[in-house]
């Protein structure tokens, strides 16, 4: 039996699970894999990098909020399902506030430069670039869930990237 | 982190040489900045062609580093690649923002930037 051409050889790339813990630097080389695993899902052309970008500011507000900045143990879980990818994030942290979920944001005002904020910019994002937000608490952990579009340098191009 | 500078007649362009400005550097980023351009006059052009990722840690690294130029100083970004890029647009602060295509361009002012 061969699965040479095949749709699940080729197209079903293997779902990514990644045990770290909420340090900048594994959070930085966790994000690293994920680029590497967004890579391999059409490495001759590869989709941008939205989701590094989801994650990195929600791994952040796990380390700032979650643990308060002591390191503590998170779970990733991410699945292609066709142009989406599905995403789990689990922490052992404290019960995350409401106000520190991204299921409600508004825009930052940008006033003149002198006077620009230098936080808040990371909710406008990631509500810009996932969807689907769902939170649970349960036995412990906070769980959150959502999807994020793999957008293809020729989606990119149509929507002005 | 490292980050070069070059002086040039209307200020200084600071090269970043590192792939990242994330949660992880992003105070460093700050410190290195101050440390380069405190003492200068002019603008600041910040060319960021080597950096393929900027999370809001580092995107609120580089805004506290324009307000630390003071009034007088202005800063401008050269060279943005496609993630920093698009992180400048889904914000919006590229309207509010100098961006050149490249540094040459910003040190020239050939460019159609204000």
């Amino acid at each position: 039996m061969t699965l040479q051409g095949g749709s699940l050889a080729i197209g079903t790339p293997a779902p990514l699970c990644l045990r770290f813990r909420s340090a900048p630097l594994e959070i930085r080389g966790a994000l690293e894999r994920v680029a590497d695993w967004l890579r391999a899902q059409r490495p001759e052309s590869p989709p941008a990098r939205d989701l590094e970008l989801v994650l990195a500011e929600l791994l952040n507000n796990i380390s700032d909020h979650s643990y308060e900045g002591t390191p503590g143990p998170i779970r990733l879980l991410l699945s292609r399902r066709g142009d989406w990818v599905h995403c789990s994030i689990e922490d052992e942290g404290k019960p995350l506030e409401a106000k520190f979920l991204p299921t409600k944001c508004s825009a930052v005002p940008l006033p003149d430069r002198d006077r620009l904020p230098e936080r808040g910019y990371g909710w406008v994002m990631v509500r810009k670039l996932a969807r689907d937000f769902d939170f649970e608490r349960c036995e412990g952990r906070n769980r959150l869930g959502f999807r994020v579009l793999l957008s293809f340098p020729e989606t990119e191009a149509k929507t002005g990237g | 982190m490292q980050i070069d500078a070059s002086p040039f007649e209307e200020g200084i362009v600071l090269t970043v040489r590192e792939s990242r400005i994330d949660a992880a550097c992003a105070l460093q980023f700050k410190d290195r900045f101050r440390d380069l351009a405190a003492d200068g006059a002019g603008k600041v052009i910040l060319d960021l062609a080597m950096v393929d990722f900027l999370d809001s840690s580092g995107l609120g690294a580089v805004i506290a580093s324009m307000k630390s130029l003071g009034p007088d100083r202005s800063l401008e970004l050269a060279a943005l690649t496609p993630l920093v890029r698009k992180v400048f647009r889904l914000t919006h602060l590229d309207t509010v923002m100098t961006i050149h295509p490249d540094a040459a361009s910003a040190v020239s002012g050939a460019d159609a930037a204000p």
